[in-house]
């Protein structure tokens, strides 16, 4: 399992996380969902021993990742955002090496070379310099490299980044075998769907801070199962409250997010079915309708709400 | 232990998909070699000489000997060639660059020598050329000085024998040639117990050795050799960039090993590549350019650790620039002048004593004379020993600050 208390790291006078905690479970996978720049990544770099933090812990399995680093990394596997593969060499070189500085030999290690190959799709490109690989190929055999030696806490940085869709889809099913093995898997993304479909338990972070934690279930209960509602077109921001307010349905029941002259958003229960009262409201204040987004309640509407702005922003 | 040679093991695999850098840094030596062989005139020909125009305008029987001794030199000891030339013809031909020097033997010389009358004899040298007429001017001087020392000795018959015969006869009289012959004879006598001592024998023993063909190219090789070393120790040092930007450096800095063992390692196939390219190098040094070559193990051993500590040198360069571009200016920065200064762009033969003095202190230039030294078999164990532990101990040092480097700033930006 992974523990993290109070993990800060600066970099001179940029704070890239703060105060950080969270606890990650075998068998399970923990989503660290958020923008670029979040402090995503310098977590992952924390956890693996690649930076020392400013100040908290982190332990792994019990064994702290500074004090007590080399028992730290002996059962973590990582898959980091950029590949980390030898272009020149094969596919089975490639995990051979990896394999044997995790420890592995032999026939153990020919053995798991091959299972590991014909998990990820390339058995029979297993002889070929991974230069000649395509870019979802290429994400395939760094994913082999960090689970060759069957880890007992998994890394994945955004490991689905710039690949193709088939290979993704056979990426998040490998995630999903790993976590079922008994793995505890800590998976970083910013992609609300990935996180949606793969996470167990997931940790909202913006600015370094984490905003939010839980399952899927206990972060949509945040919003009160209530739809967001965009409307783009020219409104009076003046009048457009009290005019919201006048629809009796949604009285007491809704919540304006983001109001200007050209952008209304409202958080509704069951927004579909108030539309027409919602409109009718609205054109009595003399606004102008152009566009409108219904979004049911989802880890975006969530981010929004809780930040003020799209997580891809 | 077992990681460091995994990862030495992995390096050299990778060197071998790449069989082109290898083939270049195998090259290197040999190209330049031969560049500079080209530029010297080849191997094994016959050492350059002077031609000297002769111009005897005495034409007695001293000025003769004069002639006759230059000539007896061709093909020996003497840099040049005599060739005997009317003045008008001597002078025309130096103007022309035709010779590098004329000599004038003027009318009179043999009376002044014999009467021990001052007397001059004209040098014109060639103003296009420098080093051959200055050959020319030496070795004159030495031939003079041997007539010189013959006068001497035979002054008086040779002023007998340069008397005129008497009125109506076309020689000497039998009885003045017999009293010159019996002159001479009494002179060898007096100085034969000088010249001929007979207690005193001169036992010569040449040891057996094989002929050595050292010409340019053996004098350059050794220097091209560590100009190779430096290159290649620059070349692999660069590796830790490609590991850097292919990420790799990274996953290898989470597993469960020391940074230090993942930079030994690559060391030691570093050391491999080295040793390889230096004991390919001094094959070709000793049968391609007549280098000398007593040690090869030996020497190859040596190069090897030396390429060690230079790549662990061009290793902590390579890791304390903030950027690959960086890295290369500041290598080069360092590199260039060591090259220059510690005899490896020019041999320390061919160096002024002061910066022979400071590039012998250099460590390419220190690890270059001991390289010689072996090859010559002219090192002493003891502080090869100690020169081999010294080299190791400061690979050690170099190595634990390339591995805080790595393992801190490098990898992380």
């Amino acid at each position: 399992m992974i523990e993290v208390e109070g993990l800060r790291k600066t970099f001179g006078d940029l704070v890239a996380v703060d105060d950080v905690s969270f606890r990650a479970e075998p068998g399970a996978i923990f989503g660290l969902l958020g923008p670029n720049g979040a402090g995503k990544s310098t977590t992952i770099g924390c956890l693996s021993g690649l930076l020392d933090p400013t100040a908290g812990s982190v332990r792994v399995l019990g064994h702290d990742v500074v004090g007590d680093a080399l028992a730290a990394r002996e059962s973590l596997g990582v898959v980091p955002q950029e590949l980390a593969i030898y272009e020149d060499l094969s596919a089975a070189e490639n995990l051979r090496f990896w394999g044997g500085a995790f420890h592995l030999r032999g026939a153990e290690l020919n053995r798991r070379v091959e299972e590991v190959l014909e998990r990820v799709g390339l058995e029979d490109r297993a002889k070929e310099p991974a230069k000649q690989f395509s870019g979802g190929m290429k994400r395939r055999l760094n994913f082999a490299c960090g689970v060759l030696h069957k880890p007992k806490v998994l890394l994945l940085d955004e490991p689905t980044v710039g690949v193709d869709p088939q290979s993704r889809v056979r990426l998040l099913d490998l995630v999903r075998e790993e976590a079922a093995s008994g793995t505890c898997v800590l998976y970083t993304t910013h992609y609300m769907e990935e996180a949606e479909t793969l996470c167990d338990r997931l940790a909202i972070v913006d600015h370094g801070r984490l905003i939010a934690e839980g399952t899927l279930a206990e972060l949509r209960g945040m919003l009160g199962e209530r739809d967001l509602l965009r409307l783009a077109g020219a409104f009076d921001p003046d009048k457009v409250g009290a005019a919201l307010a006048g629809v009796e349905a949604i009285r007491g029941d809704h919540e304006v997010v983001q109001s200007d002259a050209e952008l209304l958003t409202v958080s509704v229960p069951q927004a579909s079915r108030h539309l027409p009262a919602i409109f009718a409201a609205l054109d009595a204040t003399g606004a102008e309708v152009r566009e409108t987004t219904l979004t049911q309640p989802s880890l975006e509407t969530l981010f929004i709400k809780l930040t003020g702005k799209e997580l891809r922003e | 232990m077992r990681f460091t040679l995994l990862t030495a093991k992995n390096d050299l695999r990778r060197r071998l998909r790449d069989p082109m850098s290898l083939l270049i840094w195998l090259g290197i030596p040999i190209a330049i070699a031969l560049m500079i062989q080209l530029a010297f005139g080849g191997s094994g020909g016959s050492s350059p000489k002077a031609k000297v125009l002769v111009a005897d305008r005495d034409e007695s029987f001293l000025s003769g000997l004069l002639l006759g001794a230059m000539g007896q030199q061709q093909g020996q000891q003497l840099p040049f060639e005599a060739e005997s030339v009317e003045l008008e013809e001597g002078r025309e031909r130096i103007e022309e660059g035709d010779a590098s020097a004329l000599l004038v033997i003027p009318e009179g010389f043999a009376d002044a020598l014999l009467r021990e009358e001052p007397c001059t004899l004209e040098l014109v040298t060639n103003p296009a050329q420098r080093i051959l007429p200055a050959m020319v001017e030496e070795s004159l001087t030495l031939v003079v000085e041997a007539v010189f020392y013959l006068h001497r000795v035979f002054g008086e018959p040779l002023d007998a024998m340069l008397q005129e015969p008497a009125p109506g006869a076309n020689t000497l009289p039998n009885e003045e040639v017999a009293r010159i012959s019996t002159m001479i004879n009494s002179i060898m006598e007096r100085m034969g117990d000088a010249l001929f001592p007979p207690v005193i024998q001169l036992s010569i023993e040449v040891e057996e050795e094989e002929e050595e063909d050292s010409d340019m190219g053996a004098l350059f090789f050794p220097s091209i050799l560590f100009m190779t070393l430096f290159f290649l120790a620059q070349g692999l040092a660069e590796d830790i960039w490609v590991e850097k930007q292919q990420g790799t450096l990274r996953r290898a800095l989470t597993t469960p090993h020391r940074a230090g063992e993942f930079l030994t390692g690559k060391l030691l196939a570093a050391m491999v590549v080295i040793a390889a390219v230096c004991a390919f190098g001094l094959v070709v040094g000793r049968f391609g350019f007549g280098l000398p070559l007593k040690n090869l193990p030996l020497a190859g051993a040596w190069a090897a650790v030396a390429g060690a500590l230079l790549t662990s040198l061009m290793l902590l360069l390579q890791l304390m620039a903030s950027s690959q571009r960086v890295a290369s200016l500041l290598s080069g920065l360092v590199m260039m002048p060591l090259l220059m200064i510690g005899g490896s762009f020019f041999p320390f033969e061919a160096m002024p004593p002061l910066l022979v003095t400071i590039g012998r202190k250099t460590p390419n230039g220190w690890a270059l004379e001991q390289l010689k030294a072996i090859n010559a078999d002219g090192y002493d164990p003891t502080s090869l020993l100690a020169s081999f532990l010294g080299i190791v101990a400061i690979s050690g040092v170099l190595l634990y600050l390339c591995t805080r480097r790595m393992a801190g700033a490098f990898a992380r930006s």
